[in-house]
């Protein structure tokens, strides 16, 4: 490449012009500029999304055959005992004849397969047992100022079913509990109510109308004796109240 | 008879979120049992939307799954939420797949029971099949890989931290960025899904070295 110098008279010396030519000709230094790191909040708060605090259940295979003994064991009682069994549930007495015919055949087959600890449990019944005579409730209960809340923030309808969760944690021997629970169904003390007991979970759950759920829980509390809080739960919801 | 609603006008928001967190629980138990994220003999075969699925009946799973999208729902509901990510992370807590169902839902509407009940119920059945047959295109997990649920919301997430704290025993945190970030991702679309009230795309992130 031919570079031509243009230059006056008078303007300094030739050589002088031809250093700085040639200076000026020299490759244009770059300097490699560092990564961009913004010292403010970059807006990552934004971009991370949010999550359940608590993880996932984990389910061991050793829980997962606890689970399967027990769902075996629910779905027998279910069958045998469960109040919208049929037949069985116009006649308590049946359901209870029923449920003792089937829980000692399922005992003998169980001793026959050398599993004796499992059928003294199947013995124990898990549902209650509903009376058919219908003690008439005061129509105009009312309800605490905030039940009335969660009702109306959750729009419950009055005769929707609600949970109330007792766990072991809350009486001295939830066996104990259990019965006296039955008890107090079978006598028609508590409208509405059904209760289950969830051996595997060691939980009783006791159903009732959204319209009694406040009734029905001070009744559980005060009558069973029942220690620390109680909790209501609503299908889809989850739990509303702790009582 | 068409009528067109705004998303102002009462229980529209509610109707979607109804609809979608119905939609999220059946997607999400399938993907827990496709994946054989826990033992397939935890589940059941169930029909919804007129086809088989598998729903878990682990008392605790179901609990944590209902929790998750009760608290998911008002975010649905203000049209707040932009993805809801069901993440399937190996032993270390890092992401090996990642479900990413984006939600948008237009301002305007113009819907008609028919609409709603039908057309897209036969949208949802269509991203249900998909999502029972992904394992055809997906590679084998890890074993022991857990999994949880991230919610991307529209705005700052901490400003959403409230809208979602709907259990008082279900709190809410800002993920960590190791459950978001996947090195070098598959990306497998699965279906979108077009209807007056609801737009939807599922697709899924594939972390390329599973084995770790």
């Amino acid at each position: 490449m031919d570079i031509v110098l243009h230059y006056k008279d008078g303007q300094g010396r030739l050589n002088d012009l031809l250093l700085a030519t040639k200076n000026a000709l020299e490759e244009f230094p770059c300097r490699v500029l560092p990564v961009f790191k913004p010292w403010f909040p970059s807006g990552l708060d934004r971009s991370l999304p949010i999550k359940p605090r608590n993880a996932p259940p984990v389910i061991s295979s050793e829980n997962f055959e606890e689970f399967r003994r027990c769902k075996c064991q629910s779905s027998f009682q279910d069958l045998v005992s469960s109040p919208q069994n049929g037949d069985c549930a116009a006649d308590p007495k049946k359901i209870e004849v029923t449920s003792l015919r089937e829980a000692a055949r399922n005992t003998e087959a169980s001793d026959r397969q050398g599993q004796s600890r499992d059928a003294s449990k199947t013995c124990k019944r898990s549902w209650s047992v509903i009376s058919q005579t219908v003690k008439s409730m005061d129509s105009t209960q009312s309800f605490s100022r905030r039940f009335h809340k969660i009702i109306e923030r959750h729009r419950l309808h009055l005769h929707q079913r609600a949970k109330w969760i007792i766990r072991d944690f809350n009486c001295d021997r939830i066996e104990d509990s259990w019965v006296k629970l039955s008890r107090a169904i079978s006598h028609s003390r508590l409208p509405t109510c059904n209760a289950n007991f969830q051996r595997s979970l060691a939980q009783i759950w006791v159903y009732c109308d959204v319209f009694y759920c406040e009734y029905v829980g001070n009744f559980l509390k005060q009558e069973l004796k029942l220690t620390g809080s109680i909790v209501l739960a609503v299908h889809k919801l989850g739990s509303i109240l702790r009582l | 008879m068409m009528t067109t609603l705004t998303r102002q006008d009462l229980n529209f928001g509610q109707v979607v979120a109804d609809i979608l967190c119905e939609f999220l629980e059946v997607a999400i138990h399938l993907i827990l049992y496709v994946r054989e994220v826990y033992p397939s003999g935890i589940f059941q075969k169930r029909k919804k939307y007129n086809v088989p699925v598998q729903m878990s009946c682990h008392p605790e799973l179901n609990q944590y799954i209902q929790d998750t999208l009760h608290c998911v729902k008002p975010l649905i509901e203000k049209n707040e939420a932009e993805k809801v990510v069901v993440v399937i992370m190996d032993k270390e807590h890092h992401p090996v797949e990642r479900f990413v169902f984006e939600i948008s839902q237009p301002p305007l509407l113009s819907i008609s029971s028919e609409t709603l009940l039908s057309h897209v119920e036969q949208l949802l059945r269509a991203v249900i099949l998909k999502i029972s047959v992904c394992d055809a295109v997906l590679e084998n997990n890890p074993p022991g890989c857990t999994f949880t649920v991230l919610v991307h919301t529209r705005e700052a997430a901490t400003r959403n931290m409230e809208k979602v704290q709907v259990i008082k025993d279900f709190p809410w945190i800002v993920a960590d960025e190791q459950e978001v970030h996947m090195t070098e991702p598959r990306l497998i679309p699965l279906k979108t899904m077009t209807s007056d009230i609801v737009k939807m795309q599922l697709y899924v992130e594939e972390r390329a070295q599973k084995a770790s």
